[in-house]
């Protein structure tokens, strides 16, 4: 496909009318409606509304729980008693696997620490609690586990003794390399419905991530999670973490906007802004977090200090990236394509050369995902894993095409504002 | 830990740290880690749930209750006996006199 025939589809798409519908949903995003939220949402609820529109994009942007209870307070009356019933079906669907997680999280944390592993549990279930106050209110599929370079292999083990499967077996020289180059494994248990991803850092050497698992480890803060005391990020590195993990996939889902808004209300009295400003600055995501920032207010009033808010609305380039984040919010693209898309809006969310330029050429040489189509299309002996350094760059043109990468960047720095 | 009907009014009841909940539309969902089984709590149940998230003795409970609703004490206290009786024989809660 060319870049011109892939800006002329998406705009075919973006520009249908759904326009009311997409209002409801970045309305209903939210954890508490407003009192004059309520009232527009009621407006907004007709007999035309596309159900299956709202609720398909709801899923997608995994905002169905805050749909259900926003609905419910807002018109209960004017819902369809099916898509109302399956609404409530899907909450108490979610709340039941999400306790599930919650206990397996407990269990997991016991195990490690048990195994003298030490281990910090972030995002899944922690969040949701800290964030909603419940973990019913938040979909999650998964459970995020940091723990010390040094101790994966150890926990891997641990993991396959309790029954999960790691995602790929790995051994010699490319498990050394996928330690040193990527940032997580994933491991699963048939059954269980959910991943287990444990991390040794925030982002693969090609993300050049901001935040440092080394210093989250030296300043780590405790959350009490149902009577038990767990390691978790402080506020200023959780934030950070937050802002840039919407930066890497795009912002294209709106509970990531939604939560990183209600985590600055909940903890505005905790969170110690200038030394978070320090610490982007210091780290280079100062722009990731004035994008942050701007999306939130995006879904209403934020609790932001007003300078803070005012140099995130004079940066240029995160006005341009919050927008574009805003209008591809319900944008149809293959997966190939929002790939591409968020690894040119991540590129662009890191303000310094130095950083970029990291990411470009990382990029290009890193060692294949061992599940990667590089690994198929030319298998190598572990003594050679080298060669993969040389071939990914063939595989990337292969699989995207030239003229579509040249396009994506193209329009990325020099349409400015056009593409979507 | 208590296991019979009888409950003194200055036992302690703390949360089984094996017990995760979530709140539901104004109703709370308790999971047993150790059995795996999910229980269910009305809208007063959850009050008592969310009030024992720190300890406190059957007499502060029922004082709670009474505080935020009109039921007659005789008739609190004996569903609170009850509850808190079966919430311990689920591993939901322990109780410890005095």
């Amino acid at each position: 496909m060319s870049g011109i025939r892939l800006f002329a589809m998406e705009i075919s798409v973006s520009s249908s009318n759904r326009i009311a519908e997409r209002e409801l949903l970045r309305l209903c995003a939210t954890c508490h409606l407003t009192e004059a939220g309520k009232a527009r949402v009621n407006d907004l609820v007709g007999p035309e509304t596309d159900w299956s529109y709202v609720v398909d994009w709801a899923a997608r942007h995994r905002i169905l729980p805050q749909l259900h209870r926003n609905l419910k307070a807002a018109c209960e009356a004017k819902v369809p008693a099916g898509v109302a019933e399956d609404l409530h079906r899907s909450y108490f669907l979610n709340a039941s696997q999400n306790l599930r997680l919650s206990g397996e999280m407990i269990r997991l944390v016991q195990l490690f620490e048990a195994n003298a592993i030490d281990v910090i549990p972030f995002k899944g279930p922690l969040l949701a609690e800290k964030v909603y106050g419940t973990v019913s209110a938040r979909q999650f599929g998964d459970l995020d586990l940091l723990v010390r370079p040094e101790d994966v292999v150890k926990a891997r083990r641990l993991l396959v003794a309790e029954g999960y499967t790691p995602e790929f077996a790995l051994e010699g020289k490319i498990e050394s390399e996928y330690l040193r180059s990527e940032h997580a494994f994933q491991f699963q248990k048939e059954g269980a419905g959910f991943v287990i991803e444990v991390h040794w850092r925030f982002g693969s050497r090609d993300q050049a991530f901001p935040v440092s698992a080394e210093d989250v480890w030296r300043r780590h803060g405790r959350q009490q999670f149902h009577g038990h005391n767990l390691r978790t990020l402080v506020q200023e590195d959780l934030l950070l973490y937050l802002c840039m993990h919407g930066a890497k996939h795009g912002w294209d889902r709106l509970e990531w906007i939604s939560c990183l808004r209600e985590f600055m209300s909940v903890e505005r009295a905790n969170i110690a802004w200038v030394e978070t400003l320090k610490r982007a600055r210091s780290a280079g995501a100062l722009r990731g977090l004035y994008i942050a920032i701007l999306l939130a207010e995006e879904l209403g009033e934020t609790d932001v200090p007003e300078d803070i808010r005012m140099e995130a609305r004079l940066d240029r380039q995160a006005c341009q990236l919050a927008r574009r984040a805003m209008d591809r919010l319900f944008v149809d693209a293959d997966h190939s394509t929002r790939e591409l898309a968020r690894h040119a809006y991540y590129l662009r969310s890191r303000e310094r050369a130095r950083d970029q330029a990291r990411i470009v050429l990382f990029s290009c040489s890193r060692v294949p995902h061992p599940l990667a189509k590089d690994w198929s299309l030319f298998r190598i002996p572990a003594s050679m894993s080298f060669l993969y350094y040389l071939l990914r760059p063939l595989r990337l043109l292969r699989e995207y095409g030239l003229p579509r990468i040249r396009a994506m960047f193209r329009a990325d720095t020099i349409q400015e504002g056009k593409y979507l | 830990m208590i296991t019979g009907a009888a409950i003194a009014a200055d036992a302690t009841v703390t949360v089984n740290s094996q017990a995760v909940a979530c709140d539901l539309e104004g109703e709370v969902v308790i999971l047993n880690l150790e059995s795996g089984v999910y229980f269910g709590l009305n809208a007063v149940g959850g009050d008592i749930w969310n009030y024992i998230q720190t300890e406190h003795t059957v007499e502060d409970i029922i004082q709670h209750l009474l505080q935020e609703y009109r039921v007659e004490r005789s008739r609190c206290e004996a569903e609170v006996t009850a509850l808190l009786h079966t919430m311990s024989t689920r591993g939901l809660v322990k109780i410890e006199s005095r």
